[in-house]
């Protein structure tokens, strides 16, 4: 029964994905959303069966068929179930399937919407594939799959000027991160002889695999090792500091797929990689501490540059970046089912943000640009509600779900004795104020300042269509319930919830933390709250006056810390000059003394000869002659040549 | 002629030969000039068809040269006569107007 | 000894001839210096003992052959070469290629060995050579042993005399001719219709 459900449950998606692709373009438009909206509900619905019936803490193998045996290696195709697998394969069919009635109307006047209910279904079933693999190679593809899906949505109006450049630098990007992946991959296989999860975890416990070395840059311990590749992995797919590039410019596509995408699922990936491989991380020290520094550079950074953008999605990017920031950093100091809750959470009030965000540009006739927008809290007052929720989940307040997840986070992080914790520490505190700040900064500008934009716009501002109300009132919900139930569930392992072996569970130590830091973070909350309402809505010159003294800061902040730039001149332009040079010199070089070169040569050639055939009698005399007169140097020439010479004249 | 050999007549009959020859080659001028250069190349194997019968005390080369004589003035008319007809078709005898053998 | 020096003089004058005729500027001067070359090279003939030769030569050769020349360049108003253009002939790369044609024949024709042979059939001529004339040894050759040859060159000079009439036979359309044939063969039924019709009834009050 298990097995039917889960199959169910992994392989809905793809056949929405197949039928909705197999009709003609006519009825495209008109039957696949519907159709992909009603198997991913379904799929969802088989999830939620399986979850009630399945005894959390177990594992559930169900193995479908075998997809090759290379001698010792065998590889197949299956679905494991235990409650990592199961809490991701439940988010990600709940929050696809909001997406998609979502999408019913936000995408209802778009002339491909058929191709894009499509592509999101591929997206969930490749998503599925992820987590539910048993072993590395299956989860490779879903790696592999989200990745082309994402190009795929990123670049999905793909007439227009930027989107088809986000798609390639989103794809190229993750592509330095598969790297990664794909050796960890290969030092695995060779540590481990196996790619399936179930024999690396016991064999991981076992010392004698956790003292191997790997000889690459002289003698590394094998974990480090693989350790420092996954968290390469995990840094393309989670928009980590250095390979985050892409993120902020995948906001070229649809709302719904940024909501989908880049806030609830395939950045989620990279943590859910590190959480599966978190018996590995525990062994492999080094690699947690890269990790922590990575996370908390991350977080700072992506705060930082939140606070001066001006487009309402990239500033909910940002928001996800740093808050993925503050996963690796949980997953650092070894609180990976606080890192697995601030998931869920986040995915819950990022999914509402974006989503909200969609009814506001929906609202505004398709306007992103905050400094536009304002005075709206009147007019929508249904999406300011859930903008609201979200803004208030994101700070921390109480009550609201992101309260229990990021103090989760903040006191593990205090917890920790680990090298560099108490600056990962200081530096999440600096975020909590940085976050309050641009959270209620877009609040602010885009309900409460007068309003900015022109006539025509605001003549049609319009609440969102039931279609799209729904799904916000649902997340809404969950934003604000999913903390408590979450903090009860994987926190506490209550409510009928264990980690079992899926995860490497810690249970954090509340007593050991002083009171004073427990309550910090919502204090530091309250304060940046205070600070946005003050720079944005009563003493809005403060914002101008520090803005003209501080332009270094805020230059660095507005223009993303010129990473953009900075890669497109140590990385794109070689690529493009060498490239352009190995073209040119392929034209010229082996095509002039190759093909090109031969075919214009024989027309030279030809064109030569051409010249001979005058028609004059003279010229073919002449021709006639000349060969006789080589007959004749011959003869006269032959007794003295060097060779004897058996026939003619010799 | 004591002193004269083979070799004096065939040195004489080659350079006329190739003389003949280079009338026909150098010829840029009309199409007469290559009739007259054939002439002399027939002159100059008349001679040498003749020098060598006297050597080789062989009268078939003066009965061949009889032959020659014959077919040289029959191919002289009948060049003569296709010259006058080009000319009377085309207006000039030159030889850079013949050329329709061209490419 | 002296008909050494004939034979040098006589050499000389026609290779001096020849280059005129070939490379002179007058197209008359061409012709005239063809016939010069040919009356001396007639005189070589007699040297070396062939003088029915040498008269037939002058005979056919210059008085029809070269004559006919001369005609067709007063015909033709052929017009004078300029000398620049002569001299521009002598620099070109394929005169210097003629030379080296040239040099390398004399030097091929210089390695001919004298030889002399004997065969069955000139064993007639080789007795007959020194008590006739040339005619009369010519004649012994030819309508003997060279019978069917002479015939085919008789034959080449008909078909040069239909060749040449046919070249310029232009048949006349508009002339009209008597077709005997036709005459003969017409009779009264195919040449006289009687026809019968009613007399023409005059005004009668023109009268």
């Amino acid at each position: 029964m298990f097995d039917l459900l889960i199959s169910l449950a992994v392989f809905l998606p793809l056949a929405g994905f197949i039928v909705g692709s197999l009709f003609p373009e006519r009825y495209k438009n008109n039957h696949a959303p519907l159709i992909c909206t009603a198997f991913l509900g379904v799929s969802f619905v088989s999830t939620f069966l399986l979850a009630i019936n399945l005894k959390f803490g177990q594992i559930h193998y169900t193995q479908l068929w075998t997809w090759f045996k290379i001698k010792n290696l065998r590889v197949d195709w299956g679905m494991l179930i235990d409650s990592l697998s199961l809490t991701m394969v439940l988010l990600v069919t709940f929050i696809s399937t909001l997406v998609h009635i979502y999408s019913l109307g936000y995408m209802h006047n778009d002339h491909h919407k058929g191709k894009f209910f499509t592509l999101l279904s591929l997206f969930t079933f490749a998503m599925l594939l992820l987590v539910t693999a048993p072993n590395l190679l299956q989860l490779f593809v879903g790696w592999e799959g989200v990745g082309l899906a994402s190009y795929l949505l990123i670049g999905f109006w793909y007439k227009k000027e930027n989107p088809p450049t986000a798609a390639m630098k989103a794809f190229i990007v993750n592509r330095v991160g598969d790297v990664g992946l794909v050796a960890a991959i290969g030092f695995i296989f060779y540590i481990f002889s196996t790619v399936e999860f179930m024999p690396i975890f016991t064999k991981i416990a076992v010392s004698s695999y956790s003292k191997q070395t790997l000889h690459l840059f002289g003698n590394m311990p094998a974990f480090d090792l693989i350790g420092l590749c996954l968290l390469l992995a995990a840094m393309g797919k989670s928009a980590q500091f250095g390979l985050h590039t892409w993120l902020p410019d995948a906001m070229e596509g649809p709302t719904p797929v940024s909501a989908l995408i880049h806030a609830a699922t395939m950045v989620t990936a990279g943590i859910f990689l590190i959480c599966r491989f978190s018996n590995l991380f525990e062994l492999a020290p080094i690699a947690q501490i890269v990790m922590l520094i990575v996370g908390s550079v991350t977080a700072l950074f992506a705060g930082y540059t939140a606070l001066t953008q001006n487009d309402i999605k990239k500033v909910i990017a940002y928001s996800t970046c740093s808050q993925l920031g503050y996963m690796v950093m949980a997953c650092a100091v070894s609180a990976y089912s606080v890192a697995i809750f601030h998931l869920v959470t986040h995915a819950f009030f990022k999914a509402l943000l974006f989503l909200g965000a969609g009814s506001v540009i929906h609202a505004m006739s398709g306007e992103q640009d905050i400094r536009r927008m304002g005075g709206l809290h009147k007019s929508i007052p249904f999406t300011y509600i859930i903008m609201l929720i979200g803004s208030l989940a994101i700070t921390g307040i109480p009550i609201f779900s992101g309260f229990f997840s990021k103090d989760a986070i903040i006191e593990s992080l205090y917890n920790s004795h680990m090298p560099f914790s108490n600056a990962a520490f200081a530096i999440a505190i600096i975020v909590v104020i940085l976050t309050a700040i641009y959270s209620w900064r877009l609040i602010f500008i885009i309900f409460h300042q007068e309003p900015h934009c022109d006539e025509q716009v605001s003549a049609h501002i319009h609440e969102s269509p039931a279609s799209m109300k729904i799904p916000l009132f649902i997340l809404s919900i969950g934003a604000i319930f999913s903390g408590y139930i979450g903090k009860k569930c994987y926190l506490n392992e209550g409510l009928g919830f264990k980690w079992g072996n899926a995860l490497m569970h810690i249970p954090l130590d509340h007593h050991n933390v002083p009171l004073f830091i427990k309550y910090l973070p919502l204090l530091i909350s309250i304060l940046g709250i205070m600070i946005a309402y003050v720079l944005y809505v009563t003493r809005r010159n403060i914002a101008d006056y520090v803005m003209q003294k501080c332009s270094f800061l805020y230059k660095l902040s507005h223009n993303k810390f010129y990473i953009d730039e900075l890669y497109d001149l140590v990385f794109v332009k070689p690529v493009k000059v060498l490239g352009l040079l190995l073209s040119k010199g392929d034209i010229n070089i082996i095509d002039k003394f190759g093909p090109d070169g031969l075919a214009s040569g024989i027309f030279k050639v030809s064109d030569c000869v051409k010249k001979t055939a005058t028609g004059q009698v003279n010229h073919m005399i002449l021709a006639f002659i000349f060969v006789l007169f080589l007959m004749f140097a011959y003869i006269l020439c032959v007794p003295y040549l060097p060779i004897h010479l058996n026939f003619i004249g010799g | 002629m004591e002193t004269i050999t083979l070799n004096h007549c065939l040195v004489l009959n080659g350079i006329l030969f190739t003389l003949g020859l280079l009338g026909v080659l150098l010829n840029r001028r009309h199409l007469l000039m290559v009739l007259i250069a054939v002439e002399v190349m027939l002159l100059s194997v008349n001679l040498n068809l003749v020098s060598f019968s006297y050597f080789l005390k062989d009268y078939a080369g003066q009965v061949f040269t009889v032959f020659i004589l014959t077919v040289a003035a029959a191919e002289a008319a009948i060049g003569l006569a296709i010259l006058t007809l080009y000319y009377k078709n085309h207006g000039t005898i030159n030889v850079s107007s013949a050329t329709t053998l061209k490419g | 000894m002296f008909l050494d020096f004939l034979f040098y003089v006589f050499a000389t004058i026609l290779l001096v001839s020849a280059s005129f005729a070939l490379f002179a500027i007058n197209p008359v001067i061409n012709v005239l210096s063809l016939i010069l070359a040919m009356f001396y090279s007639a005189g070589i003939f007699v040297l070396l003992r062939a003088e029915y030769l040498a008269f037939t030569l002058i005979i056919i050769y210059v008085g029809a052959v070269a004559v006919l020349f001369l005609f067709v360049v007063m015909m033709l108003n052929i017009k004078k070469r300029s000398v620049k253009e002569v001299i521009q002939q002598f620099k070109t790369p394929l005169f210097l290629f003629g030379l080296l044609l040239m040099v390398e024949i004399v030097l091929l024709l210089l390695k001919a060995k004298n030889i002399i042979y004997h065969d069955e059939l000139s064993h007639l001529a080789f007795e007959s050579f020194d008590g006739v004339t040339n005619a009369h040894a010519i004649g012994q050759v030819l309508y003997t042993q060279y019978f069917l040859c002479f015939q085919l060159v008789g034959l080449i000079l008909f078909v040069a005399m239909i060749g040449a009439i046919v070249l310029v036979y232009e048949k006349r359309t508009k002339v009209r001719k008597q077709n005997i044939k036709k005459q003969l063969l017409r009779t009264k039924k195919n040449s006289l219709q009687i026809v019968k019709f009613a007399p023409i009834v005059k005004n009668p009050e023109v009268e």
